[in-house]
């Protein structure tokens, strides 16, 4: 459902598994060949089989020496393995990550190379952060994207980032990550902790909206949260979502979470025509059926519901829902293949 | 309790057991109870051992049937990643000796769910088929508990057999998209009586099958799901069918029905009223 990583679990087993083989002294360079214009999943195989020392020590030699696209191939592999190896060794994750962070700074040292050493890195932010969030590793997501925002503090796709690091935190009901300039209070039961986190995580999509008026996963995303708090603005800011929205799974959820709002004030004809919506952009995915048939009951049509209940139950759904991954996190899509594609890049 | 929403007339009625009563025009109410003594099931008693109230109003009950009608049984088995090996092989041993224990014309439905719920198989009297699919079910994914529910009532035949919904999980909702009070009014809409076993404690199952006259089992180790699941049936079972046609409660909405023995000692467990 959620990962879609390459072969993430095989290059796990192998990591795990195999023995170390003997690097000769240009193989570091043929891995980031390998991932650059070959297989990125062979290059990260052979990287997995390395021993750490091995690792360190080659990427301190080549960050001298390979070509500035070679450089983004390498911190890709790194990158990529470290999202293979998250569930089977998340100790080794932060030091891959490390690794591919030393080779962008190297980047960024080369001569006429910062610019674009800026837009892989945060792109590369972007990417790590979901990896982390969409994976319950909240506190980890939240130290990246603080790193993140020291870099690049006006980006507002970052401060989305940590709005939704927040979201995850009150779904999860797990306290917010540490705040460095709060000091220690007694802690807020469950209910109030849960509200708190929400409202933070509202300021930071307004934060995001003031800089870019237009990006409709933060506008969607305060809507729902104020769907969530009871908030008026909730049916505006969704709809303001929909209208700035570049895709359909935006405009899913936007149906969706509007006929949520519509559900939770009784208003069953309007949360029926908005799920509907829903299932129109989506009659794939689950969530619209179970609403529908939960609002067809509310409405006293069990019969509606029954039917909407075995057109589910016929369907052959992939395993895919926009709301399963808004509500639990995901990769970020759009940045791996940016990733990858910049190591292309001469 | 209710089918549908409670009110059942003359014209459905011609299929109806003969111990059940109606009367032409004239609403019917069902409320499913179960008396227990401790552990055991209260037999023996008839209409005159009940006191019942409707809003208040203290109502006739007419007819008291041991149910001798067939189960409509919905498995509703949470296959989530936590379930993963060894808990997974007891609750497929579980189900299966649930399985075994159905009589010939009950009827039994398998409802999955992780983060995705599937009817795995339909409500059938194919035994093999359910065993079959209990052997197959592999534990991955979130956990999608309250979407679950409603589908499975959703499914409900809602034919003359009495519906039960047995419930298993062993951890919490992460993923569903229903609010639990959408689950509950969805519950007391229906006249599904649901039964829970569960690993882990949860409120939301303490809340859901109160709220439908059921009861939630907690096992503190995977190997006490058989003997759950097995007390289930049996609590299905040794329930009783009050019916009553309401008096002095015509209004509209919620109807808050309350159950008490009169001459005899049991805890009585029915769902707390009906939506009219």
């Amino acid at each position: 459902m959620r990962r879609t990583i390459v072969a993430a679990t095989a290059i796990a087993a192998f990591a795990c598994t195999q023995p170390i083989l003997a690097q000769g002294p240009g193989e570091y360079e043929h891995v980031a060949e390998e991932y650059r214009v070959g297989d990125p999943n062979i290059a990260i195989q052979r990287l997995a089989r390395w021993p750490e020392a091995a690792v360190t020590e080659s990427v301190r030699y080549w960050a001298k020496l390979l070509r500035p696209e070679q450089l983004v191939a390498a911190a890709m592999a790194h990158t990529e393995l470290a999202a293979a190896i998250l569930d089977s060794l998340p100790h080794q994750t932060n030091v891959q990550l490390h690794h591919a962070q030393e080779l962008l700074d190297a980047l960024a040292a080369r001569r006429d190379e910062r610019e674009r050493a800026d837009a892989v890195r945060l792109r590369w932010y972007q990417f790590v952060i979901s990896l982390f969030s969409s994976n319950a590793r909240l506190d980890d997501a939240d130290r990246y994207a603080r790193e993140a925002l020291g870099r690049f503090p006006r980006d507002p796709v970052l401060i989305l980032l940590k709005g939704t690091i927040l979201e995850l935190s009150a779904a999860y009901n797990v306290p917010a990550p540490p705040s460095p300039t709060l000091g220690r209070s007694r802690a807020p039961d469950s209910a109030t902790r849960q509200g708190r986190t929400l409202e933070s995580a509202a300021a930071e999509y307004r934060r995001a909206l003031e800089l870019d008026p237009h990006l409709a996963v933060a506008r969607l995303r305060l809507g729902w949260v104020h769907v969530l708090a009871g908030d008026n603005r909730a049916r505006d800011d969704l709809t303001a979502a929909l209208g700035d929205a570049k895709d359909d799974t935006v405009r899913y959820l936007a149906h969706l979470f509007l006929g949520g709002l519509a559900e939770r004030q009784s208003r069953f004809d309007e949360a029926a025509t908005e799920y509907e919506a829903a299932l129109n952009l989506g009659n794939q995915h689950q969530t619209p059926f179970v609403a529908l048939s939960r609002v067809e009951t509310a409405r006293g049509h069990p019969d509606r519901a029954r039917e909407l209940a075995h057109q589910l139950a016929a369907l052959e759904r992939i395993d895919d829902d926009p709301w399963w991954n808004y509500h639990l996190g995901a990769l970020d899509n759009s940045a791996l293949p940016w990733l990858r594609a910049e190591a292309h890049r001469r | 309790m209710m089918k549908g929403y409670g009110l059942l007339v003359a014209a459905i009625l011609a299929l109806q057991p003969p111990q059940t009563v109606f009367r032409t025009g004239v609403e019917i109410v069902e409320i499913d109870v179960s008396v227990m003594r401790g552990t055991q099931a209260v037999q023996g008693l008839t209409s005159r051992d009940f006191a019942l109230t409707d809003n208040g109003v203290t109502q006739q009950v007419e007819s008291v049937m041991l149910d001798r009608m067939p189960l409509n049984v919905t498995l509703v088995l949470d296959i989530s990643r936590s379930l993963f090996g060894e808990r997974l092989a007891h609750l497929v041993q579980a189900g299966e000796t649930f399985t075994n224990a159905l009589r010939p014309d009950d009827r039994v439905a398998l409802v999955t769910f992780s983060h995705q719920i599937e009817l795995v198989v339909p409500m059938t009297t194919d035994r093999q088929a359910i065993r079959s699919a209990l052997g197959h079910m592999e534990a991955s994914g979130s956990t999608a508990l309250r979407d679950a529910v409603q589908l499975a009532i959703a499914l409900d035949p809602r034919d003359r057999a009495r519906s039960l919904l047995l419930v298993f999980t062993d951890g919490h909702d992460t993923v569903s998209w229903l609010t639990e009070a959408a689950v509950l009014d969805t519950v007391r809409r229906s006249g599904v009586v649901i039964h829970a076993v569960r690993v882990e404690s949860d409120g939301f199952l303490d809340r859901l099958t109160q709220a439908a006259g059921g009861r939630a089992w907690s096992a503190t180790s995977d190997r006490q799901l058989r003997g759950l699941f097995t007390r289930a049936l049996d609590e299905m079972r040794a329930r009783y069918l009050l019916t009553y046609a309401p008096r002095g409660v015509d209004t509209a909405g919620w109807h808050s029905v309350k159950v008490s023995l009169k001459n005899s000692r049991g805890d009585v467990t029915a769902r707390p009223g009906y939506s009219r």
